[in-house]
C-alpha cells in the first residue's frame, strides 16, 4: 500500500496544474472547450518547459495558455517560486522554443493598456498601440503589445484562475504552498461551485468567509467563485462521460478550469483573444423586461425583483438604454455589414412633439 | 531509588497520556501509537513537515469508522446513466455482415478530419471524436441519410451542443409549405370587436409585411441539422429558420443554455425559443465562414437560360479539380471561396418583395387605392454571388475577416493550411492539398468589437388618429364666454323677429 501512496505523492507534485510532466493528458481534458494544441508544439513545450525551469530556477514550470493574435499566436509559461502567490513570473513565447520575460504589472501600466490598447492582438510583441486623447490635446497614449500582454495575464490571473478548496494551504509563516494531503474534492462537492476559489491575494472581507461551517483558515484564505458578479459567469458542467469536472469562465472566453473528483489532478488553461467579455450582462439577461411591452423599467419594477444580482445587472441594461436613447447617432451611423445594427433609423431620433404626445394622452 | 522515581514519573506520565479526553474518547497516547505505526507503513517524503495533515487524517478516519452499518443506498449518478447510454454506440446491428464495407457510407471519418484540424489548433479530444463518429454512425443508420457532415460544437452554460448538417434530399421539401401557410392564417385572424358604445380610436399601425420562409432546401434552409448534448443521447432534428428569426439573431447576444426548450428573453423579442436561435446561428456562421478551395465547387450549369447576378444559389463538386498545395493556399486569401449564399439584410438569401404577398390575398380592393399606398417600395437588396472569393470580405472593427497561415513553419512540407475567422472566433478552415473541412467550435456569438450595444427602441407611435374630438383645446375666458352668450342671445333676437314677420305676413297673407 505504501507504494500507491508514494506514487500518489509523485503524482501531486507532477500533475498539479499543467506541469511539464503532464501537458499531454491535461490537454486532452481540457480539449472540450474546442482547442488545442498540435503535436509539435506540445513536443517543444515539454523540451523547451524543461529548460526554462533550470534557468530560472523555479520550483515548477506550468503552461498557462496561449492568446491568438492577428497574425501570429502568444503562447504562456509561468514559473513558480517557493511562495505560490507571490513568487510568480510569466514568460511568453512565439514559437514554443524561446522565452522572453513578461514585465511585471504595476499599476501605471494597467491604465496606460486599458486607454490605448483596443481590437485584437496583433502577434507582433513590437507592435505600439496609440490613442490620441482628443484632437487639441497633442497627448498621445502610447503602449506596447508587449505590456498588454503581460497586464492581459496578469488580469486573468486575477480574474479568472481557478483552484479547488484545499488544493492550496497557507502556512502560518505567511507562504501559500501546495498541500499535500489533497485528495480531491468529492463527486458532490465538485458539483458545487462554492468549493472553488480564485488564487489571488483575497479581496473579499474576512467576516463574511466566516459564516461557512467547515472554515478553516488554512485553506480558506481565497476568494469563493459563487461570490463572483454578475453570477453566472461560470459554466460548471461534468465533462468526459461525466467524469471530469470543467468550469468555463464567461468572461474571459476561453479560460478552461479541469477537475478530476477524488484525485488531486486539476488545472486550468487559457486559450482565446486575450480580451474581456463585455457582452457578459446581455449574454446572460433573464427575466428582465416583460417581453410584449418594452417599457423603460420604472424603479417601482426592480422592486419585483429583489435579488442582487438582477438590480446589478439591470444597472447596466439601464444605463446603455438611457444613454442610446438621448445619445446622437452618429457612432451608430458608421457602415457595418450584416446589418448588425439595423438599418439606419432616422426616426430613431427622439421626436420634438413628445410633450404634445403626453399631452393628447392625458386628455383623452 | 533514584530508578524507581524516574520509573514513577514515567508511569505517571503514561497514564496521564492514557487518560481519555473527554470530548472524543480518545487518548493521546494511542493516537501516538497509531500516527507512528501509519509513518511506519507509509515511509512518506519530508516526514516531519506533513506531520499535522497526517494527524488530522487519521482522527478523521477514525471518526468515520464509527459511523452506521447501514449499507448505502447508491442512486445511479448522471454519470452512470450517460455511460448506458454510450454503451449502445458500440453496439453494432446485426446484418453488419451482410453490408459491404467498401460501399461509401454517409457518416464521415471524423478521425481523419480530427488528425489535419488538431494541426490547426482545434479540437475536442481524441476519445470524444471516437464517440461522436459512433453517434453520426447511428445518426445515419437511424434517419436513412445520404450523407452528413460534423458541423461543429456550441458550448452553452449549461451543456454544450454537438451539431451535424444532413443535406435534403429531393421531394422532402413540400412538406414545411404548408406549415408556414397556417401560420399565415392565424395571424390573419385579428378580431374586428365593434362594441355599441362610442368606438375606441383604432390604431392605424400596420405590422410591416412578414419576409416569407425560404422553401425548405434552398437558400439558408439548404441543409438541416441535428443536435445532442453529448455523443450518445438521441439526436434532435431542428426545424427550419425563418428571415425573422435571422434578423432578429442579429441583433441580441446571447449565450445559449444547453437545453433546447428554454425561452430566448431578449430585446428585440426573439420569434421563437433557443432551438430557433440555435439554428439561426448555425445559418449565420455557415453563411460567413464555410469556405472551400477556389476551383472545388463550380456553379451549375443550366441549358438554355442566362445567369443572373443574383440567380446562382447552387454550386455542383467539380470533378477535375486537381488540388492545390497548401503552400499556395496558405499564401493568399483568394484561393477559397464561400460555397454558401450569403444571407442578405432580409433574412434571406434571394431577395422577395413582401409588398408582393398582400397583393395577392387583397384583390377586392381598389387597385387605384392601392397604387397610392406605395410610397416604400422597397428596393431589391443583392448580395456577393455565390462563389466569390475570400479577400473581398468586408472588414469589421479594423480587423481583417480571416487570418491565414500554414500550420508548421519548421516542416512546412507537411503543413497545412489554416484558416482563422475573426468575424466568428471559432471557426476554422484547413486544406492539405486535395482535401479540406470547416468546422466550428466556439461559444455561437459573433465578434463585437468594442462590445455590444442593444439597438435603440423605435419611438413612441401615435396610437390614434388626430381629429377635432381629440384635440384639446383652451377653455373659454370669461370674456369669451360673454361674448359668445351676447352674440347668441343678438342672434336669436333677431331670429324671433323675423319669425314674428314671417308670421304676421302669413296673417296678412
Amino acid at each position: 500500500m505504501f507504494y500507491k501512496l508514494i506514487k500518489l505523492f509523485e503524482d501531486l507534485k507532477n500533475t498539479l496544474k499543467m506541469d511539464s510532466n503532464s501537458l499531454p493528458h491535461f490537454l486532452d481534458v481540457v480539449a472540450s472547450s474546442g482547442s488545442v494544441l498540435n503535436l509539435e508544439e506540445r513536443t517543444a513545450l515539454q523540451t523547451s518547459l524543461v529548460i526554462l525551469k533550470k534557468n530560472y530556477k523555479f520550483q515548477r514550470v506550468l503552461f498557462w495558455g496561449k492568446i491568438l493574435g492577428l497574425q501570429q499566436d502568444y503562447f504562456v509559461a509561468q514559473g513558480r517560486g517557493e511562495d505560490e502567490m507571490r513568487d510568480r513570473k510569466s514568460l511568453y513565447s512565439l514559437n514554443c522554443l524561446d522565452w522572453l520575460l513578461l514585465p511585471s504589472v504595476t499599476d501605471a501600466m494597467v491604465e496606460e493598456v486599458s486607454k490605448a490598447a483596443q481590437g485584437r492582438f496583433t502577434g507582433d510583441p513590437s507592435f505600439v498601440y496609440e490613442l490620441q486623447v482628443s484632437k487639441q490635446e497633442e497627448r498621445v497614449f502610447k503602449v506596447t503589445e508587449e505590456k498588454r500582454l503581460a497586464v492581459t495575464v496578469h488580469q486573468i490571473d486575477e480574474e479568472a484562475s481557478v483552484v479547488p478548496r484545499g488544493a492550496f494551504i497557507r502556512s502560518p509563516s505567511g507562504p501559500v504552498q501546495i498541500n499535500r494531503s489533497f485528495s480531491g474534492l468529492s463527486e458532490s462537492e465538485a458539483k458545487r461551485l462554492e468549493n472553488f476559489m480564485h488564487f489571488r491575494e483575497s479581496k473579499d472581507l474576512p467576516r463574511e468567509k466566516q459564516q461557512k461551517a467547515e472554515w478553516t483558515p488554512a485553506i480558506d484564505f481565497l476568494d469563493v467563485l459563487s461570490e463572483d458578479i454578475p453570477k453566472g459567469s461560470w459554466s460548471l458542467q461534468l465533462e468526459c462521460a461525466s467524469r471530469v469536472c470543467v468550469l468555463r469562465s464567461l468572461l474571459w472566453l476561453g479560460l478552461t478550469f479541469y477537475h478530476v473528483p477524488m484525485t488531486p489532478q486539476h488545472g486550468y488553461v487559457y486559450i482565446g483573444l486575450g480580451m474581456k467579455n463585455l457582452d457578459l450582462p446581455f449574454m446572460l439577461l433573464q427575466r428582465m423586461f416583460h417581453q410584449d411591452s418594452f417599457l423603460p423599467p420604472p424603479a417601482v419594477r426592480l422592486s419585483v425583483f429583489q435579488e442582487q444580482r438582477f438590480k446589478t445587472v439591470a444597472d447596466i441594461v439601464l444605463e446603455s438604454w438611457m444613454t442610446h436613447r438621448h445619445a446622437p447617432l452618429a457612432p451608430l451611423q458608421s457602415s457595418f455589414v450584416d446589418g448588425f445594427y439595423g438599418v439606419n433609423r432616422p426616426a430613431c431620433q427622439v421626436p420634438a412633439r413628445t410633450s404634445e404626445h403626453l399631452v393628447k394622452k392625458n386628455s383623452f | 531509588m533514584e530508578c524507581s522515581e524516574a520509573d514513577s514519573t514515567a508511569a505517571s506520565f503514561k497514564a496521564f497520556l492514557q487518560k481519555s479526553s473527554s470530548r472524543s474518547d480518545r487518548n493521546l497516547y494511542d493516537h501516538l501509537v497509531l500516527l507512528l505505526v501509519k509513518i511506519m507503513d507509509e515511509r512518506p517524503h519530508d516526514a516531519v513537515d506533513v506531520l499535522e495533515d497526517m494527524s488530522l487524517e487519521l482522527k478523521r478516519a477514525l471518526f468515520k469508522d464509527r459511523q452506521s452499518s447501514l449499507r448505502e443506498h447508491v442512486t445511479p449518478s448522471a454519470g452512470d446513466m450517460l455511460a448506458e447510454h454510450q454503451l449502445l454506440l458500440f453496439k453494432q446491428e446485426q446484418d453488419f455482415n451482410h453490408e459491404d464495407p467498401t460501399v461509401e457510407t454517409g457518416f464521415p471519418n471524423v478521425n481523419e478530419t480530427a488528425f489535419y484540424l488538431e494541426q490547426a489548433g482545434v479540437g475536442l479530444g481524441r476519445e470524444e471524436t471516437q464517440r461522436i463518429l459512433l453517434a453520426l454512425k447511428l445518426l445515419v443508420e437511424s434517419q436513412g441519410l445520404p450523407r452528413c457532415r460534423l458541423w461543429g460544437k456550441i458550448l452553452g452554460t449549461e451543456s454544450s451542443y454537438i451539431i451535424a448538417e444532413a443535406e435534403y434530399a429531393e421531394g422532402d421539401g413540400e412538406q414545411s409549405a404548408d406549415e408556414d401557410l397556417q401560420e399565415e392564417e392565424e395571424e390573419e385572424e385579428s378580431g374586428t370587436q365593434e362594441s355599441e358604445t362610442d368606438p375606441v380610436p383604432r390604431s392605424t399601425y400596420t405590422h410591416p409585411p412578414m419576409v416569407p420562409k425560404e422553401a425548405v432546401g434552398t437558400g439558408a434552409n439548404r441543409c438541416f441539422y441535428f443536435v445532442c448534448t453529448e455523443p450518445g443521447l438521441p439526436w434532435v432534428k431542428l426545424p427550419p429558420v425563418s428571415p425573422a428569426q435571422i434578423t432578429a439573431a442579429r441583433s441580441i447576444c446571447k449565450a445559449f443554455t444547453g437545453r433546447l426548450d428554454s425561452p430566448v428573453l431578449s430585446y428585440p423579442p426573439f420569434p421563437g425559443n433557443e432551438a430557433n436561435y440555435l439554428r439561426a446561428q448555425i445559418a449565420r456562421i455557415s453563411a460567413g465562414t464555410q469556405v472551400s478551395p477556389s476551383g472545388f465547387y463550380q456553379a451549375v450549369e443550366e441549358e438554355g437560360e442566362e445567369e443572373e447576378e443574383t440567380g446562382r444559389d447552387q454550386c455542383q463538386v467539380n470533378p477535375e479539380f486537381e488540388g492545390v498545395s497548401s503552400f499556395e493556399m496558405a499564401q493568399s486569401l483568394s484561393s477559397w471561396v464561400h460555397h454558401i449564399q450569403h444571407i442578405l439584410k432580409q433574412g434571406r438569401c434571394t431577395w422577395v418583395n413582401p409588398a408582393m404577398k398582400v397583393e395577392d390575398d387583397s384583390i377586392e380592393e381598389a387597385e387605384a387605392g392601392e397604387k397610392d399606398e406605395r410610397p416604400d417600395e422597397p428596393e431589391p437588396e443583392y448580395g456577393p454571388p455565390l462563389l466569390t472569393n475570400l479577400s473581398q470580405d468586408a472588414e469589421l472593427f479594423h480587423t481583417p475577416p480571416w487570418s491565414l497561415r500554414l500550420s508548421s513553419t519548421i516542416t512546412p512540407q507537411h503543413a497545412v493550411a489554416v484558416l482563422r475567422s475573426n468575424l466568428w472566433p471559432g471557426a476554422f478552415a484547413f486544406s492539405n492539398g486535395k482535401r479540406f473541412e470547416n468546422i466550428y467550435v466556439g461559444w455561437g456569438l459573433k465578434y463585437t468589437g468594442q462590445g455590444y450595444s442593444p439597438c435603440v427602441p423605435p419611438p413612441p407611435q401615435q396610437e390614434y388618429p388626430s381629429g377635432p374630438e381629440v384635440t384639446e383645446m383652451v377653455d373659454p375666458s370669461v370674456e369669451e364666454e360673454e361674448e359668445m352668450r351676447m352674440a347668441l342671445e343678438e342672434q336669436q333676437e333677431v331670429q324671433q323677429e323675423s319669425e314674428e314677420e314671417e308670421e304676421d305676413e302669413e296673417d296678412d297673407n
